[in-house]
């Protein structure tokens, strides 16, 4: 087990944008940390960078305490699951467990031993002897992940291993991940683009855009105090909604939304005149006693079994915005309905930057990192 | 309604039919060979007739009593694998690094590789004379060996480039944590799965190395006992006398590897040549 630092890491293939900029992240040893964001992010580079086969353009990796840069990826004690699972075609399940062991000239019985419990524990067993073209998709998966698990490496790194599966089967590889992980207590590395993934996951989620380090913080953390409007936008679905509202009279105001100002919202605003405004969906009520109420007209009804989406637009020609309530809330599309949000469930973002708004004390307790 | 079955049987028949017809010309080569070795001497010179009326069978032991065609089977084997084997050791590595490796002119590299295949022995066979005697390997199997696999690398080349570019890049990746270097990684992985490229490349260096013959016939005129088959059967055509039932008893026994060692790959080969056009 280990810790993994990255310090100022930085990649540029031949783009001028890099793909990883200027990056410094720490693992602790034992987490389970996320990495996410859309496609193309550099997540993958990122997690290849730490396994050895992309070279940082500058910066250095620490694995341990030791200094990994320039060391070759066999000798960095990682395991790596592909997004392809990259099973051997050509060998059977059992030789694809052992082939590691058996290149580091382990012992016979160590290695036997070793396979028969990664097989025990991800019911590999009916399978030791079919070779990979013959499993279903979660069964490549629960190989790929007993190819990593047999070597009993200081780290896993996975880029999006649960990519390949049908809906059902990625929930319960999921907890199935999750189940491994605590038992097994090692250092994860885990790339995905789905936020619903990294939610249920992490620890702690980095979350990446451009290749630029957004945010690293606990789930929640992530979702209660988002530090710009991407992370605010990218974490949590459906998305936030967003307006561009305007202080008038003491309140920001929005279309037929009307926020008034209490003491924090006034802090955040610090006298800006205008502002970025974000309400998740769930933070909308039917019958709360939430400060901030709207009248709105559905013009789309969603049912989602567990709950009901409703799009309405705020202003006229603006954009819809979306809530969810109850499946059983009496709602008729073009029948107004009133809607309400506590104060504190308001998010402001900065309009050019993007940057979330805290009032002055709140931004010195909480700095990027949000724990 | 009409019975499927029909359609079905005449499809068939269609097939089998067409089937036997190209067997019919790929095998009519053979019915002349066999039934002009088995003639005597005085049904040659006559009428032409397509059955001999007293076969002469004994042909069949005496030609496996003939020292030169022995020795001819001999040589021809030790250059067809010596091609093979020198092949394959230069066109695996080559192939490797083309497929793996993004290096400066590589593309005008692959096209250069790609014209000298154009290139057919008999028109570089004079300057190739010439630099076989100045290295000293006129005379012997080696540049016989040598100069042969010159001609098949290009293709060779091209062929496992595509198959080895073909496998995963993060198979290898996954070889490289499990602690293979470049070439455990070549042998552990890329190799067994590239099988049907390396039949192919195999059986088409052994069949160019079985079949050379003008290389054979300039390097080693000088030295009898080392022709292949195929040079051995031309100088037996004499300027009196041809011994005709001897060269076809050769002829077809020459075929015999090439029969044999397509049973043995074809599986490999049929996959090679999905592989190649796309599955
Ligand atoms: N080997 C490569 N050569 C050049 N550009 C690359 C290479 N790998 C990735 N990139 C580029 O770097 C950026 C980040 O890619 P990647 O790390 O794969 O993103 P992600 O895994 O988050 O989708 C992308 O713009 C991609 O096109
Ligand atoms: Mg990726």
């Amino acid at each position: 087990m280990a810790s993994v630092t990255l310090h100022d890491v930085s990649k540029s293939y031949d783009a001028a944008v890099p793909a990883v900029a200027d990056l410094t992240l720490e693992v602790v040893d034992g987490e389970f940390m996320v990495l996410v964001g859309p496609s193309g992010c550099g997540k993958s580079t990122l997690l290849r960078m730490i396994a050895g086969f992309v070279a940082p353009s500058e910066g250095s990796i620490t694995i341990g305490g030791r200094d990994v840069t320039d060391v070759r990826p066999r000798d960095r004690d990682v395991a790596m699951v592909f997004q392809s699972y990259a099973l051997y075609p050509h060998m059977t399940v059992r030789q694809n467990l052992e082939f590691g062991l058996k290149r580091r000239r382990q012992p016979r019985a160590a290695i036997d031993e070793q396979v028969s419990e990664a097989a025990r524990v991800l019911e590999l067993e009916p399978l030791l002897d079919r070779h990979p073209d013959t499993l279903s998709g979660g069964q490549r998966q629960r190989v790929a992940i007993g190819r990593a698990m047999v070597r009993e490496p200081a780290v896993y790194l996975m880029d999006e291993p649960l990519s390949n599966l049908d809906a059902k089967l990625r929930v319960s590889m999921r907890s199935e991940l999750a189940r491994l992980h605590a038992t097994l207590g090692v250092t994860t590395i885990y790339v995905t683009h789905d936020q619903t993934e990294a939610m249920t996951l992490g620890d702690r989620v980095c979350v990446l855009d451009g290749g630029v380090l957004q945010q690293v913080g606990e789930p929640r953390a992530l979702y209660e105090r988002p530090v710009n409007r991407f992370v605010a936008g990218f974490i949590g679905s459906p998305a936030m909604n967003f307006v561009e509202a305007e202080v008038i009279d003491d309140a920001l105001v929005y279309g037929a939304l009307r926020i008034p100002l209490d003491g924090r919202l006034r802090d955040e605003l610090d006298g800006r005149r205008s502002v970025t405004v974000g309400i998740r969906p769930g933070d909308f009520d039917l019958d709360g006693d939430g400060a901030v109420r709207v009248t709105v007209t559905p013009e789309l009804l969603e049912y989602l079994g567990g709950e009901q989406a409703v799009e309405f637009p705020l202003a006229e020609r603006g954009e819809r915005f979306v809530a969810l309530v109850s499946p059983r809330a009496p709602i008729g599309l073009g029948r107004p309905l009133e809607l309400c949000v506590a104060s504190d469930r308001i998010h402001l973002f900065d309009h050019g930057s993007g940057l979330a708004l805290r009032s002055g004390r709140d931004a010195v307790r909480r700095p990027l990192e949000t724990r | 309604m009409r019975r499927p079955g029909f359609h079905l049987d005449a499809w068939r028949f269609t097939l089998y039919g067409a089937a036997l017809i190209v067997a019919g010309i790929c095998l009519f080569p053979y019915l002349v060979m066999v039934s002009t070795a088995l003639k005597p001497d005085a049904e040659l010179a006559g009428a032409q007739s397509w059955l001999p009326t007293a076969p002469n069978w004994s042909i069949f032991v005496d030609i496996w009593t003939d020292e030169t065609v022995l020795r001819g089977l001999r040589n021809s084997l030790i250059i067809a694998f010596g091609v093979t084997f020198l092949t394959l050791a230069c066109a695996i590595p080559a192939a490797y690094a083309l497929a793996r490796h993004r290096f400066p002119l590589r593309d005008g590299f692959m096209t250069v590789v790609l014209v000298t295949q154009m290139l057919s022995p008999i028109v570089v066979i004079v300057p190739l004379f010439q630099t076989a005697t100045d290295l000293g390997l006129l005379g012997g199997f080696p540049g016989v060996i040598l100069a042969s696999s010159a001609f098949i690398l290009p293709f060779s080349i091209w062929l496992l480039t595509g198959f080895f570019s073909a496998i995963s890049t993060e198979l290898e990746e996954a070889a490289t944590l499990d602690a293979c270097g470049r070439l455990a990684t070549l042998w552990h992985v890329i190799l067994p799965l590239s099988l049907p490229g390396l039949a192919a490349t195999a059986v088409y260096s052994f069949l160019f190395g079985w079949n050379e013959f003008v290389i054979s016939l300039t390097f080693l005129s000088a030295v009898p006992e080392k022709w292949p088959v195929t040079v051995g059967v031309f100088s037996s055509i004499g300027q009196w006398d041809i011994g005709w039932q001897a060269l076809m008893m050769t002829a077809l026994i020459s075929t015999l590897p090439v029969l044999l060692l397509f049973s043995f790959v074809q599986k490999y080969l049929d996959r090679g040549f999905a592989t190649l056009i796309g599955r």
